[in-house]
């Protein structure tokens, strides 16, 4: 539990989250949601990875092209399904904030930044302020 | 090249005032291209080439990802960047090898900090 964090994110503080890693500058959010620790996915960053396709912006669209390349699709909800991923976009603005990854037992994980990675029980714990909503849910079958 | 000493004693505290801030209110932050809208960011951009040595000394104390606000204060590309080609996607140096090239190209210049 950090007292920092649920100041930053004031839906965190009673969801009873945990953090489950350690702060990392060496991966990102983006990475995380694809399962990756080795790696930043950022479109500015020295030593890190962007789709050559893709504009090299934060708009929230972008983002969703990004994943969609990754065989992410669309959703109506974020209710665990037998079968697939899914991962919750964030917005604020039209601009994505972050993106956290639902786990096997329904649960979500996010890596914050470059702070730690935490488990949090709904997407809606990570709203707010600049970080905006929840965008969209997308999904793609578990491998 | 050098702000005078009295300004540099002023902006070097209010530089790492803003420096302070933007790292740590940019930790939770995903993309670079979020922590590069945020307003003390801006206003590092703001203090043009009188923050370069400021930059540097931050950089060469405690690194950090500087080379975006560098490039566009100086208004080069990287002294890296004939190496910073992306290959697929991928950026064939580091952050710590842009920087160590900032902080080389500084010097030729005869910035000191």
């Amino acid at each position: 539990m950090s007292r920092e964090l649920e100041e930053l994110f004031p839906n965190l503080a009673d969801s009873g989250y945990e953090i489950t890693g350690e702060a990392s500058l060496v991966y990102n959010c983006t990475a995380w949601a694809l399962g990756i620790t080795s790696q930043r996915w950022d479109c500015d960053v020295p030593g890190s990875y962007w789709p050559p396709s893709l504009p090299r912006d934060n708009r929230i669209e972008t983002l969703m092209r990004l994943f969609a390349g990754e065989g992410f699709s669309l959703c109506d909800d974020d209710s665990p399904e037998p079968g697939y991923k899914k991962i919750a976009l964030y917005a604020f603005v039209g601009l994505f904030t972050r993106v956290a990854r639902q786990l096997e037992d329904g649960r979500w994980t996010s890596k914050l930044g470059k702070r730690e990675v935490i488990t949090h029980s709904s997407p809606a714990n990570l709203t707010g302020g600049f970080f905006g909503n929840v965008h969209c849910i997308m999904r793609r079958p578990s491998e | 090249m050098q702000p005078k000493t009295q300004k540099t004693e002023e902006w070097e505290s209010t530089f790492n005032i803003l420096a302070d801030k933007w790292e740590k209110e940019t930790a939770i932050y995903s993309l670079m291209a979020q922590m590069a809208q945020h307003y003390a960011y801006q206003l590092i951009l703001g203090m043009g080439e009188d923050a370069v040595p400021l930059i540097m000394r931050r950089i060469e104390r405690q690194g950090g990802l500087w080379y975006h606000a560098l490039e566009t204060i100086t208004g080069i590309q990287s002294p890296a960047g004939k190496t910073k080609v992306k290959t697929e996607g991928w950026y064939s140096v580091d952050v710590k090898e842009v920087n160590a090239a900032w902080l080389q190209w500084a010097r030729e210049q005869g910035y000191k900090w």
